[in-house]
């Protein structure tokens, strides 16, 4: 299957992401190709995971995009988006209704408070409608809890609900907020740096959308680093049942 | 087709499963590129590799190795990397 995606010059897409630098978030450029795939196919289209996926460069206002995908004899889907005959991203789709969940994990330790942290907004280049975290629970070592919502602004909803994707977005949020917060305890001051995703991997979805502006948590831990890249293994759940769960690499960008 | 070493084999293996690349790992040119006009790596998958490698082999290659650009030139490069700095 072929198809072309334009992206917008502009608008809802890329309000908060990033403010004076307007990047298309990468579940966005993930919901769009999922898009592409249903308009084309001219059927629904439902997440279950993704064996993998690459966010090899930016997607900028007004690119013109190719999707190709192909199926694969084990019912996966390949999908190669390019721009220019360059690739853009490129992944593994695994499509179907979303798994079941297995029991929910322990609840998230509630009890560090009081929490010395910076503000959100001294953490995170995210600004509203894109920035999902809401407050930050517990951070440890190697790996935060946060509070997040899908902010009803945010361009991924519609009619009240996000695609599932928009839990990732939330646990990259978190992964970057958890980096901040470690440069400021080294004492390099809280400055938001950006961070772009890069790379996911055995993606798990459990739900296929999620509510606007319902309380969800997400959790990361640091599972390897090769500075700039880190790699988190992280956790959505809303309700202590979960939504994603997968492994996510994030690059953090020079000098942002 | 060019002939692996059974080496340059595994470490092919290696880079096709990791990455997850749609390419068969024996037929890789050992001599050919793994940047972008080569195999069609980019900076990232270098990195990720680099950890795979590190965790595979048991040495460490830092992202600001000046030897990087000769070690990920092609996979016969690598190879010969692994061979001489691998504890594993």
């Amino acid at each position: 299957m072929n198809a072309s995606i334009a992206i917008p010059a502009g608008g809802a897409w890329f309000e908060g992401h990033f403010p004076g630098r307007p990047i298309l978030p990468g579940v966005a450029t993930l919901a769009l190709v999922l898009d592409a795939l249903a308009r084309e196919t001219r059927y629904p289209v439902s997440l279950r995971g993704m064996v993998f996926a690459r966010l090899r460069q930016l997607v900028l206002p007004d690119d013109r995009l190719e999707l190709g995908t192909r199926e694969l004899g084990n019912g996966h889907t390949r999908f190669d988006l390019q721009r220019a005959g360059a690739l853009v991203a490129n992944g593994e789709l695994i499509l179907g209704p979303p798994a079941e969940a297995r029991p929910p994990l322990a609840a998230v330790a509630a009890s560090v408070f009081p929490f010395d942290a910076p503000p959100l907004a001294a953490l995170l280049p995210q600004r509203p409608p894109m920035r999902m975290l809401t407050a930050i629970l517990s951070a440890t070592d190697d790996g935060l809890s946060c509070a997040a919502a899908v902010p009803a602004a945010c361009a991924l909803v519609s009619g009240g609900s996000a695609p599932a994707l928009a839990g990732l977005e939330a646990a990259a949020q978190a992964a970057a907020a958890w980096e901040a917060m470690r440069r400021w305890r080294a004492g390099d001051g809280a400055v938001p740096r950006i961070g772009y995703l890069v790379a996911l991997r055995d993606v798990v979805f459990f739900a296929e959308r999620v509510p606007a502006g319902l309380a969800l948590s997400a959790t990361v831990r640091l599972e390897a680093a090769a500075p700039p890249l880190s790699y988190y293994q992280v956790e959505v759940a809303l309700g202590g049942r979960p939504i994603v769960r997968g492994t996510i690499a994030t690059f953090l960008a020079a000098g942002s | 087709m060019s002939q692996l070493s059974p080496l340059e084999q595994e470490v092919a293996e290696l880079i096709t499963q990791s990455l997850n690349l749609d390419t068969d790992p024996g037929s890789i040119d050992p001599a050919q590129p793994l940047y972008r006009e080569g195999l069609g790596l980019d900076s990232i998958d270098i990195l990720e590799l680099a950890l795979v490698l590190s965790k595979a082999y048991g040495f460490q290659i830092k992202s600001d190795d000046p030897d990087n650009a000769q070690i990920f030139s092609s996979l016969a490069a690598l190879a010969r990397t692994v061979e001489s700095r691998r504890t594993t």
